[in-house]
């Protein structure tokens, strides 16, 4: 099993890519969340471990590790605030992931539509999914 | 690799040009403006992990914020309220009770908000003990279905109200 959450991803093998997202409460934190898992676990599963944010950036010491091991970091942020890899340099100072803020990627009238029960769930997994497959793209080609 | 920028081409797909360094989000703040205009409420996190024990405690904190308890509570953007200056923060302030619900014993979603706010008190849901299943096999958020996970966290909602409210 590699995606624990209280005991940390145990990895013996190579360091695969880590997979982080914002989880931001928010229509735009939902999408980042399941694309990130889209990502880790159907689209790219054997190369990448999704890592719990909240768990890295305070006191999973093994997740950390596995962060700074790792050849490569994506960060899904789901708002120009990049709250995930904010939190995550607490911990892991000379982090540089590869960002891609996901709101850029789709769009719906922000201006009616806020909470992640303002769309139907078909709708965001949609954009979910071309955010996963955007990012499959950019960063496993 | 996308640049860092919102680069939202309609008004309605803006996120504010100087958001990235002014650390605002245009859509948390129109959200936290129309709060403050309302009677204080009682905010609710999650951990937001991102395995099953998050992903529930986050569909708990999702249930009863917009939901069950909409009138009563706010849903706070943990990432704002603990690095951004949207107005998350303020809403967490000014609430008279802040409940975490928690997906496992790290308890984070408590820990990543008192970061910012070190006399920060919550009341705890400690979510992972208020449902079962064979941790040792599963931990993916893709091994149970959406209803299966909406299960655990009814369960979750359920236990929050009746302490809570």
């Amino acid at each position: 099993m590699s995606n624990g959450c209280c005991g940390g991803p145990k990895s013996t093998g190579p360091a695969k890519t880590v997979i982080i997202s914002c989880e931001g409460g928010c229509i735009k934190g939902e999408v980042a969340r399941v694309a990130a898992n889209i990502l880790a676990y159907r689209l790219q599963q054997e190369a990448t471990v999704r890592i719990c944010l909240g768990g890295a950036a305070t006191k999973n010491v093994a997740a950390q590790e596995l962060v700074a091991k790792a050849p490569n970091v994506i960060a899904l942020e789901g708002c120009p605030l990049q709250c995930g890899t904010t939190l995550l340099k607490r911990k892991v100072p000379d982090l540089q992931p590869m960002i891609i803020d996901t709101s850029t990627l789709y769009s719906f009238d922000r201006s009616k539509c806020f909470e992640i029960c303002d769309l139907p769930r078909a709708q965001i997994e949609e954009f979910a999914q071309v955010v996963a497959d955007y990012a499959n793209e950019e960063c496993f080609r | 690799m996308e640049n860092n920028q919102c680069s939202g081409n309609s008004p309605k797909n803006s996120c504010g040009a100087a958001a990235a360094t002014t650390r605002i989000c245009a859509d948390a703040a129109r959200r936290v403006e129309a709060e403050l205009k309302k009677p204080p409420k009682k905010a609710v996190i999650a951990c937001e992990g991102s395995c099953i024990n998050g992903e529930v405690a986050r569909l708990a904190a999702n249930m009863l914020a917009y939901e069950h308890q909409r009138d009563s509570t706010i849903r706070i953007c943990l990432g704002d309220a603990s690095t951004g200056n949207s107005g998350m923060v303020e809403l967490v302030k000014r609430a008279p009770e802040v409940i975490a619900i928690e997906g496992c014993p790290l308890r984070c979603g408590t820990a990543i908000l008192k970061s910012r706010l070190p006399d920060l008190q919550t009341t705890i849901i400690e979510a992972e003990k208020l449902y079962s299943f064979d941790r040792a096999k599963f931990s993916n958020v893709l091994d149970f279905s959406r209803e299966q996970l909406e299960e655990f966290a009814k369960s979750v909602v359920a236990h929050t109200e009746r302490n809570c409210f």
